[in-house]
């Protein structure tokens, strides 16, 4: 074992430095002049921000806000759509092409390796025929509404209408994607994803691949390619060299990789995260997707095989996920991978394992200088190390978490830990549409009850309701007086709040909320709280604001780096009044520091806001520092859904 | 005699609770502001429940009950809850929230 490890570690050093080669001559640091004609597909994986878009030539943001592409902008005109329809999340970029194209409908047509093109019409001219006209001609599309979400109930028509004449597969048209059968999966990944990357397929219900949102990806067997595909082909799929490359490019992307190809997958996959090991003559696929994408009973039948390596790395914020898979067979525990890690760790050098906890837990690894090679390296020689194991008809995904970069104190026991089946399951089955109207939940203490639709804006991709995060909220504050010596003393307001303190009328109204904090409401004095959390609502788009009575700070935290100074001047008028109220004692508040927090874990599409503010709020509960990214956010959306059903936020 | 009555339209009857309750129940003026500052003033009895002066006020505002959370002190509302259980006393405020969704930034 340790033979072949060592050798896979050379073969694995020399492949990162030939790939490191590729990717500093083939990107360019800045966004290359002229038209969409001239970005190649090396520079639409590294492309710039959004920084203009005029009606013609436009820069839009494709996925996440690292895989931008150069697109189009034409006026709608469903005659232009010949064969590949992906979606645009605009919004996510948050730059001047957000606020212009807000509220369209963009689809991109005809990619290839010269570019994109965009074809975008305001939201209120999306026709349902035109969508589904474009869904039947074209399985395996995304469409994509954003923006203008004042409209849900017209997303929902959308998203209904789709479904009517896709029975089975999932609709989303909102941040989501529609995929019926391998094949489309086949087409649309193969066109959008590992050419233009995008958001590609996000579900396939027959198989269970997909492609998660940031993805890269997607490269698939070639037996799987239709020869009749309306879809030219990319190249990238004609030698795993060319692949390798592409994907040496994408940086903290996240993707799925499906491929006939085990063995390269250890040498050829530095940058991907998320890799599916599917075999060719058969479905081997695993990992925690199949279990999100609502495959749970696929994924037991399936032989699960495979590493499922999940990691990012990226140059601001350094940090690996790796799953592994725990075989139960007797030659093989997770303390040997535990072991071998650690000894990995020490090869880098730079790590330092401050923390090794039994399997599951927390690895903190202090690792301030060390490269995204190195990083890459330790997660390919796990990945090879699980790959050289028996397999086992029973699979567990273990998970271990290794965070670079970034210290976290406070209590993180078990905030990653990975679901077990069971919990996937029920969370799944609770979010299917025949439950939605079923009330799955009843939170007594703030009174709402949490159906089925409402527990649904879990599902990745969509965006969160107040419902689910007043619940939260309110579960959080019971796991705070649970064990009132793990976690600070926090008030949790609902998301109502700030709309009664000064959003809905603009102005700041002290008499609305005075009667909420009464003692006898709480059972405690507001005052008393280490901190106070208020989520605010954004019109579509949540962040949260902070009371930090200890520390005497007010802080502001948005995933999408906004600022809203009513908030923390509200909120500092807020605890003036609050303190002369119930205490009668004068509170200055002149000192206290206003702070938009800039450092913390970025939101890279248009749906996660409200996950990111529910993580802010659990973290900050915790005392501890938000060290979770992007990357963590499918496997939150689970874990609050379970949170929820169980009543109990842990 | 009418569980709940929109007192600034008087005209307008609605029909008894199904539950009888205990003829105790006096009536109290309750008031329900919208987001918009608009104010929609109802007389109910306070052992009636609240799902009346729910529907009524969606009616009146042309709004799907379900689009709305009604608070009160910052507590949400339940229709089968009744003004005496939640001690509300005459002349106070109910808060009509429209519920919220979000995703990304405008």
């Amino acid at each position: 074992m340790a033979d072949s490890l060592e050798k896979s570690g050379v073969e694995i050093e020399h492949e990162a430095r030939l790939f490191d080669k590729v990717t500093s001559e083939k990107i360019p640091n800045r966004r290359p002049e002229g038209g969409c004609e001239d970005v190649t597909c090396t520079n639409l994986y590294k492309g710039p921000h959004v920084d203009s878009s005029e009606e013609g030539n436009c820069f839009v943001g494709v996925e996440t806000g690292k895989c931008i592409s150069e697109a189009q902008l034409v006026k709608t005109d469903t005659d232009q759509f010949s064969c590949s329809i992906a979606e645009l999340d605009i919004p996510n970029h948050g730059g001047n092409a957000a606020t212009r194209l807000e509220g369209i409908v963009a689809r991109v047509e005809g990619i290839d390796s010269q570019g994109v093109s965009v074809v975008a019409g305001p939201i209120g001219d999306l026709d349902l025929e035109d969508v589904s006209s474009e869904c039947s001609l074209l399985p395996g599309i995304s469409s994509h509404c954003f923006g203008n979400d004042e409209e849900p109930r017209r997303r929902h028509e959308v998203e209904h209408t789709v479904e009517q004449l896709h029975p089975g597969a999932r609709s989303t048209i909102c941040h989501q994607n529609i995929c019926k059968t391998l094949e489309d999966f086949v087409h649309s990944s193969s066109t959008l994803d590992t050419q233009s990357c995008h958001r590609g397929v996000s579900q396939n219900s027959e198989f269970g691949i997909g492609i998660r949102e940031g993805a890269v990806t997607g490269t698939v067997t070639k037996e799987l390619l239709d020869q009749d595909s309306c879809v030219p082909h990319p190249p990238v799929f004609q030698s795993q060299r060319t692949l390798a490359s592409d994907a040496a490019n994408i940086r903290a992307c996240e993707g799925f990789l499906v491929t006939d190809d085990e063995s390269s997958l250890t040498s050829n996959y530095p940058q991907l995260v998320d890799v599916f090991v599917r075999d060719k003559t058969d479905a081997r696929v695993g990992n925690e997707f199949a279990l999100e994408l609502g495959l749970q009973e696929r994924a037991d039948n399936f032989d699960v095989h495979g590493v499922l390596a999940n990691y990012e790395s990226s140059l601001g914020d350094c940090q690996i996920h790796i799953l592994t898979e725990q075989h139960t067979g007797p030659t093989t525990s997770m303390d040997e991978v535990v072991r071998i890690d650690e000894n990995l760790s020490k090869e880098v050098e730079t790590g330092q394992t401050e923390e090794n906890q039994a399997q599951g837990e927390l690895i903190e690894v202090d690792n301030d200088s060390s490269s995204a090679a190195d990083i890459d390296e330790i997660g390919m020689r796990l990945l090879k190390l699980d790959l050289a194991k028996d397999e086992s008809t029973s699979y567990r995904v273990d998970q271990q978490k290794h965070h670079f970069g970034k210290g976290t104190g406070g209590n993180l026991a078990g905030v990653f830990t990975p679901l077990p089946p069971k919990a996937e399951t029920q969370v799944k089955n609770a979010m299917m549409r025949p439950k939605w109207s079923t009330v799955l939940v009843f939170h007594k203490g703030s009174n709402i009850e949490v159906t089925g639709e409402i527990l649904q804006c879990l599902l990745p991709g969509s965006w969160l309701n107040d419902e689910v995060i007043n619940v939260y909220m309110e579960l959080l504050k019971e796991r705070e007086s649970r064990e009132p010596e793990k976690f600070l003393k926090c008030h949790f307001f609902n998301s109502f709040f700030y709309n009664k303190l000064f959003k809905d009328a603009q102005s700041y109204d002290y008499q609305a909320v005075r009667r909420w904090t009464t003692q006898k409401k709480l059972g405690y004095n507001l005052l008393e709280c280490d901190k106070i959390l208020v989520p605010v609502h954004q019109s579509v788009h949540w962040c949260l604001g902070v009371i930090d009575l200890r520390r005497q700070k007010l802080l502001y935290l948005d995933s999408l780096q906004g600022r809203d100074p009513n908030v923390l001047n509200s909120l500092a008028r807020y605890i003036v009044d609050e303190a002369r109220e119930r205490g009668g004692q004068d509170l200055d508040v002149s000192k206290w520091e206003h702070v938009y927090v800039d450092d913390i874990p970025r939101q890279l599409n248009g749906c996660d806001c409200g996950m990111f503010m529910l993580k802010y709020a659990d973290f900050h509960s915790r005392g501890a520092s938000l060290s979770f990214t992007q990357s963590s956010m499918n496997y939150f959306r689970r874990r609050t859904a379970w949170e929820i059903l169980q009543l109990k936020a842990t | 005699m009418a569980g709940v009555e929109d007192s600034s339209n008087p005209g307008v009857q609605h029909q008894d609770e199904k539950k009888p309750l205990d003829g105790a129940g006096q009536h109290i003026n309750l008031k329900v502001k919208g987001q918009d500052g608009g104010e929609v003033f109802f007389r109910i009895k306070s052992t009636a429940t609240l799902r009346k002066l729910m529907n009524a006020y969606c009616d009146r505002q042309s709004v799907d009950p379900s689009s709305i959370a009604f608070l009160f002190d910052g507590r949400r509302l339940r229709a089968e809850q009744t003004p005496a259980e939640l001690d509300m006393e005459d002349g106070d405020e109910i808060d009509a929230m429209l519920h919220q969704t979000g995703g990304a930034s405008s």
